[in-house]
């Protein structure tokens, strides 16, 4: 019943995900407000306002009377006069110019070596369900509350997806990914990068969806041939069932 | 455990030292760490808004119309560009300063935690601010950048889609999301003034702009270097392959290298637990402070003085409760203020002309009151006349240089929390009748109050400008200001010493004019304390 609120989804966006917000932004606005004491500050509360003015008035008599008494501010001036100064400044200055100049953009950061390409596994998949979907029988359905008798009866859980990767036969990857959601239901996700030399190479791909072990529900295997720097992408399409290369 | 500060207290002092020849103390930069930061922040707004005017919004011209202000328009649209990124870096570097500034010297615990704290959400959106506008370039290095913090960004699992699948192969890329880009840099830099607005707001007459000669310095240095080395681009971003060599602005990216190293959790621990650590700073550990100002009503008359002095904001003024014909009245909130004594010496009350045994002043603090302060200069006097020739008194603070280690025959000192706690009527006490011959006002650094405005209101007070004024008949060649730090022993003893040399002229010269009854040389030596009324 929650489980079900929870999947669903407003304009697109999971409910799944909307909930802490509504719980936690109250919460933390709280805190803001009133522990670190924004509120005070966003909205002052009336009798501070008025001091305020009070005190503003105040002040503004304060400076009337000094300026009757001919005390104006005169505080020494304490910037530096003369030509040579401001000569001797320039040092400083320069100094900072080069820290500044030099670290935005020096040293130099390899990312990723120029002959070398990358291979980018971005990949989502649901697991198929651990039981599969049944058809209710009639006398179940009765015995259900009518706001509840959908025809199918379905396990929501879903197997974790494996993934394996070989270049040129050998294993780079080989990974078990849950399922996303609090009741396992959503998709395994991966994202991996795998710099290889630029050249030709035999991708391997495999995925088991089904809780083996054997990487044989989805197979593609290619020979590619890969330009330096080239970023070469894993996907699986969901919608016609296969694994690409793009 | 305090004094692990003190090696770094000195290294600061000391670079300062050096700066203040050329600066003088207001301009010195060190001091102005947090009003740089601020000036930094206004030159980004400028020629951030410029090079919007001149920006393409879209993925496929961005990268073009970046290059032709670069390149056509480099007069005027390149200058904008490397001011924006020069100093948008110079604000890394002037908060980081600014913040270890505040940490050597102390001066973020206790009541300053809310202006400390403010400060690392300040530091979050300073690097939003900063690396969402390295995405808009569109070049390699916006490409590495956008797809790492894309994927630091997954790592939490609170996108449906991953969003580093935005950049996944050529044509990943909507104008849509990159319209997403774009309003994140409008919005992160907004975010973070407003931030900056509130990092100020608990302290009373905050100074946010520097120094005219040091802004204008501080942007003529930022265009010279705009010309020298002008910001370029890297490469234009190319989905289908994927950056290598990449010149990274360490000031913004020195985080990314190490997430391609640890990965993003490690990276999300990491910026999590320094940001804890730096926000409980202020409690590790707490400082035990004297107790806060007290208001002894019947002595105070509601004259604002207090309230205007304060620095920290701590006193405020409330219609008056006691049935006395004033309109107002001060009160003290212990929350926010540091002990430091700057209202006692604003309060007119707060004289030593009295004849109670029981100096009650409007305004004292409870662990230091001016009774004891009256005591100490007795005191202090006392030991002073005891030798032969002039006797000085040295009045100085908590936190500027250590007055006791100067004292000798005929000079002896007194200390306060704070300089700004001496009244100068004090001043008039300590060389009147049986006083002292001379007297030597310090403190901290000048333009370096620990507790903020001490230096500028005693200086206003003794110039007469600022109430409560020093009085006319106070002998201003028998008053010496020298201000010096923890570290400036040397130049408060050649000050000791050529105050002495004049102090015994003084006297000479009063001794023979009594005894051909001409009038006292008074007036015609030049005043140490900058100016008279
Ligand atoms: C863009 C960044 C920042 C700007 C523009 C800025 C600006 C300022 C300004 C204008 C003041 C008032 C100075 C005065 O009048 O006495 C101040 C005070 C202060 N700032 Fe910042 N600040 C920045 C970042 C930070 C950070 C990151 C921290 C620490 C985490 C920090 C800690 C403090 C503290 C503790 C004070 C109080 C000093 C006192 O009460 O004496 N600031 N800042
Ligand atoms: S002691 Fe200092 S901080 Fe406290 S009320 Fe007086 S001036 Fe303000
Ligand atoms: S300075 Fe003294 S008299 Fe004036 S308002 Fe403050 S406490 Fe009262």
């Amino acid at each position: 019943m929650i489980g079900g609120f929870l999947a669903s989804s407003i304009n697109g966006v999971p409910v799944f995900y909307i909930v802490p917000i509504v719980i936690f932004l109250p919460i933390v606005l709280f805190l803001l407000f009133k522990v670190v004491g924004l509120g005070n500050i966003l909205f002052p509360p009336r009798e501070v306002v008025a001091e305020r003015k009070r005190a503003e008035k105040a002040k503004n008599e304060y400076e009337e009377k000094r300026r009757q008494k001919g005390l104006s501010q005169v505080r020494p001036d304490k910037s530096p006069k003369s030509p040579l100064l401001w000569a001797l400044q320039a040092p400083p200055y320069i100094a900072f110019a080069i820290v500044l100049g030099i670290f935005s953009s020096w040293p130099g950061y390899t990312y990723h070596a120029a002959d070398h390409a990358l291979i980018k596994l971005s990949l989502s998949h649901p697991g198929k369900r651990k039981v599969e979907c049944r058809k209710r029988t009639r006398e179940e359905l009765a015995k259900l509350p009518p706001n509840m008798r959908t025809p199918m009866q379905c396990s929501r859980e879903r197997w974790p997806v494996l993934v394996e990767l070989k270049v040129d036969g050998e294993t780079v990857f080989r990974q078990y990914r849950n399922p996303a959601g609090l009741s396992k239901d959503g998709a395994s996700s991966f994202y991996e990068k795998f710099a290889v030399p630029a050249g030709t190479h035999k991708l391997n791909i495999g995925i088991n969806d089904t809780g083996g072990t054997e990487t044989t529900d989805f197979v593609l295997e290619r020979s590619v041939d890969l330009k330096p720097a080239q970023a070469l992408v894993v996907g699986f399409h969901e919608s016609d069932h296969r694994i690409f290369l793009k | 455990m305090s004094n692990f500060r003190r090696p770094l207290q000195d290294a600061f002092l000391l670079l300062e030292a050096i700066f203040d020849k050329p600066f003088g103390p207001e301009w010195n930069p060190f001091r102005q760490m947090g009003t740089l930061a601020f000036f930094f922040f206004w030159v980004a707004a400028v020629s951030g808004i410029y090079i919007y005017i001149l920006f393409d919004t879209s993925v496929a011209e961005a990268y073009q119309s970046i290059e032709y202000m670069t390149y056509e328009q480099w007069y005027l649209g390149g200058i904008m560009r490397s001011l924006h990124r020069y100093a948008s870096d110079a604000m890394v570097v002037t908060a980081a300063l600014h913040m270890s500034r505040e940490f050597i010297f102390d001066r973020y615990r206790d009541v300053r935690w809310f202006t400390w704290f403010t400060g690392v959400p300040i530091l979050w959106f300073l690097y939003t601010s900063g690396i969402s506008g390295y995405w808009l370039v569109w070049d390699q290095l916006a490409q590495y950048v956008a797809i790492g913090s894309m994927e630091w960004l997954d790592w939490l699992g609170i996108f449906g889609e991953p969003v580093a699948n935005n950049f996944l192969t050529r044509g990943s890329l909507t104008d849509r999301f990159f319209t997403l880009l774009i309003f994140m840099h409008i919005f992160a830099p907004l975010i973070l003034l407003f931030i900056m607005w509130i990092h100020v707001m608990r302290v009373a007459q905050p100074k946010i702009n520097p120094p005219r000669g040091l802004a204008l310095g501080s942007l003529l240095m930022l265009v010279v270097l705009a010309l020298v080395k002008p910001a370029v681009s890297h490469a234009p971003a190319d989905l289908g392959t994927t950056p290598t060599d990449l010149n990274l602005d360490w000031y913004y990216m020195l985080f990314y290298p190490v997430f391609d190293k640890l990965g993003p959790g490690a990276l999300w621990g990491l910026a999590i637990g320094i940001s804890f650590l730096i926000a409980s700073l202020p409690w590790l550990p707490p400082l035990r402070r004297p107790k806060a100002a007290m208001v002894t009503l019947d002595q105070c008359n509601g004259c604002t003085r207090c309230f205007n002095d304060c620095p920290f904001g701590a006193v405020t003024m409330q219609p008056r409760t006691d049935g006395r014909p004033y309109e107002q009245e001060a009160i003290v909130n212990p929350k926010l203020c540091t002990s430091c004594g700057i209202c006692v010496g604003a309060c007119p009350t707060s004289t030593p002309f009295r004849h109670s045994d029981m100096l009650v002043t409007g305004i004292d603090l409870p662990d230091f009151p001016l009774a004891k302060v009256r005591a100490k200069f007795n005191k202090a006097i006392e030991s002073a006349r005891q030798a032969e020739g002039p006797s000085i008194l040295i009045v100085g603070c908590d936190h500027g240089v250590d007055t006791r280690s100067h004292e000798s025959a005929g000079v002896a000192s007194a200390k306060l929390p704070c300089i700004g706690m001496l009244p100068p009527s004090f001043i008039d006490y300590a060389l009147g009748r049986d006083g002292a011959d001379g007297m030597i006002v310090t403190g901290c650094r000048d333009c370096d109050c620990f507790s903020r405005l001490g230096i500028r209101w005693t200086e206003d007070r003794l110039a007469g400008a600022r109430d409560p004024y020093l009085r006319k008949r106070v002998p201003r060649e028998r008053l010496k200001v020298q201000w010096a730090g923890r570290t400036d022993g040397v130049t408060l003893d050649q000050a000791i010493e050529a105050f002495r040399g004049e102090l015994t002229a003084l006297d000479e010269a009063e001794a023979a004019a009594k005894e051909t009854g001409g009038t006292s040389l008074a007036g015609e030596t030049t005043p140490a304390a900058g100016g008279a009324e």
